[in-house]
């Protein structure tokens, strides 16, 4: 009796067990299966040189509109840029940018085709990397950071566009550790070429040689040291010593030059300040009193109200030489307020006014008032 | 007049500056970890290799800040065997819609009591970074950026940045705390908290399955 009812509660027991282990199966072919599909994915995509390949980009066009109509007003296709990366290994890479500035480029055309960026960065360490190639001078905020969707404003800050002078690449090679909240570079690069015949000095930003069959008879050294230790914060100045802004030119005296930049930018509960001073000594060899010192100052504040929408306004005031040998330099206020709507993070929409006022006899005060318009994004 | 109060606002503005990088020079000097008790020293575990195959290409290399191993081990008083979460078309479109991310059709994490801890690859600017997050019920527990590959923003691997996620919890589609970032690092930013918002929900889901 006993017997047959341990073989009852066997028999019945059997399936129970049975089903058990099949469950146990199915999980572990699930799983293999899994790792296949894994494995397989992993497999299509490694070994391919399109694995170490980055695609990216961004642009901006504007549409300026001048109040007082003694410019014409102005819709410009003013960046589209496509950039390529590409990793040798996990320390050294390459990254480029390619760049199309208003859309119409050959002789007689507004735009220009230019190679922004083209270098090789090597992790030296866990702290350290060095660049070498044609890269971004590490000087102020907007020069190696300048997506549209990053910043305020439809065009770039003035004093960005002509003290800095954004956006500035040159030739050489860098070196950047990070040591905790410190990182700071420094790079010895090829140089200005403010150098117009008669020996009138240039803009500083027409200096800008581009590394385009640039002048390399002297070069610059920069240095940047930047701070950004408690979230929100981020200080930085840089310095940088061109040995001669003429180029060694025939006849002339060398023009060494400085420009020392320093930014703070403070961000909490969704309101940005952000203060920036930038200044030029050169040399008096420059043959223009005036041109010997050139700089300005910046002040922004922003507001975004939701992760969509945020306002700002900002003052700039420049003294700077607009090439010539004016006997004394432009001086310029921008006054400027506005709003971004960004679509999507990095799509941006932008509007804002600006105020321009100079301090200059005879120049029209209201001729570069303008209302704009924007579109940004990048990929 | 203008200029004279920019200038004098301007002064104002670097003495504040300078009482910050007083203060926060102490803590900058300060080895990169730290101050994070849940990492520091961690034991070797035993456990098999996490899935994001770029971890494993990766450890030996200088770009790793912090193991797999390691992450865990400080997470965990003893490392707990892998777990698998699995997830269908309808859960990745609703992780897709809160994260950004594909969070694939299974996810490995590591589980005790109400503690997880997941490690995903997230794109900053064009490279991935490797970010492990612990959560447990009441929010982040720690952030932790294990690669980081980009070539700009390599700040947010440090505690003064990565702490402020401690805490933060999922409210509707965001975080319930604002970020602060890092002038520079914005893109490597946004994927710390396209991270996080990841694994809070993946959190949610595996505690509630």
């Amino acid at each position: 009796m006993f017997k047959r009812t341990l073989l009852v509660a066997a028999i019945a027991a059997t399936p129970v067990l049975s089903q058990a282990q099949t469950l146990e199966e199915m999980q572990q072919q699930l799983d293999i299966l899994a790792q296949e599909i894994e494995g397989l994915k992993a497999q299509k995509s490694s070994g391919s040189a399109l694995d170490k390949l980055h695609i990216g980009g961004y642009g901006e066009l504007h549409y300026n509109n001048y109040l007082e109509n003694v410019k014409n007003d102005q819709v410009d296709a003013h960046r589209f840029v496509l950039y390529f990366a590409y990793d040798y290994n996990e320390k050294v890479r390459f990254f480029s940018e390619f760049e199309l500035e208003s859309s119409l480029a050959g002789d007689g055309k507004p735009g220009e085709v230019e190679l922004e960026q083209a270098y090789i960065e090597i992790d030296t360490s866990e702290n350290t990397k060095a660049k070498v190639g044609l890269f971004m001078v590490p000087v102020g905020i907007l020069n190696e950071t300048h997506e549209p969707d990053t910043f305020y404003g439809v065009e770039r800050n003035v004093l960005e566009n002509k003290i800095i002078p954004a956006t500035w690449w040159e030739t050489g090679a860098m070196f950047s550790q990070n040591i905790g909240a410190f990182t700071y570079d420094i790079a010895g690069h090829s140089g200005l070429n403010m150098f117009k015949v008669g020996g009138v000095p240039n803009k500083i930003r027409s200096g800008r040689q581009k590394s385009a069959e640039a002048n390399a008879n002297k070069g610059a050294v920069t240095g940047s040291v930047r701070y950004a230790g408690l979230p929100g914060l981020d200080l930085a100045v840089s310095a940088q010593y061109q040995q001669d802004v003429y180029q060694s030119a025939v006849g002339f005296d060398a023009v060494p030059g400085v420009l020392v930049e320093a930014h703070a930018r403070y961000s909490i509960v969704g309101a940005t300040f952000t203060v920036q001073h930038a200044q030029w000594e050169f040399d008096k060899a420059i043959g223009n009193k005036a041109a010997e010192e050139q700089g300005g100052l910046m002040a922004e504040a922003s507001y975004k109200f939701t992760d969509k929408i945020g306002v700002f306004v900002r003052h700039t005031d420049l003294d700077y030489n607009d090439g010539g040998n004016d006997l004394e330099n432009t001086e310029r206020q921008d006054d400027t307020v506005g709003i971004n709507y960004w679509v999507v993070p990095r799509v941006v929409l932008k509007a804002d006014y600006n105020d321009v006022s100079y301090d200059n006899v005879g120049k029209n005060d209201d001729a570069d008032d303008s209302f704009n318009l924007g579109l940004g994004w990048s990929f | 007049m203008l200029s004279d109060v920019i200038y004098t606002s301007t002064q104002q503005c670097w003495r504040v500056v300078l009482r910050c990088i007083l203060s926060g020079f102490v803590m900058s000097i300060s080895p990169v970890y730290s101050d994070s008790a849940a990492l520091s020293d961690a034991p070797n575990s035993p456990m098999s290799a996490p899935d994001a195959t770029a971890i494993v290409k990766a450890e030996g290399e200088d770009s790793v800040y912090l193991s797999v191993e390691q992450l865990i081990g400080g997470a965990f008083e003893q490392a707990p065997s892998p777990s698998m979460l699995w997830l269908d078309q309808d859960a990745r479109d609703q992780a897709k819609s809160i994260a950004g991310e594909d969070p694939g059709f299974r996810r490995r994490y590591w589980r005790e009591g109400d503690t997880t801890v997941w490690v995903l690859d997230v794109i900053g600017r064009d490279h991935p970074i490797t970010v492990g997050v612990v959560v447990n019920d009441t929010g982040i527990k720690a952030v932790n950026v294990l690669v980081y590959r980009e070539s700009r923003g390599w700040e947010v691997r440090h505690d003064f940045f990565t702490k402020q996620f401690n805490g933060v919890q999922l409210k509707g589609k965001k975080l319930d705390r604002r970020i602060d970032g890092i002038t520079g690092a914005t893109l490597s930013v946004r994927a710390l908290q396209r991270a996080a918002r990841l694994a809070l929900w993946l959190h949610q889901r595996a505690i509630a399955s």
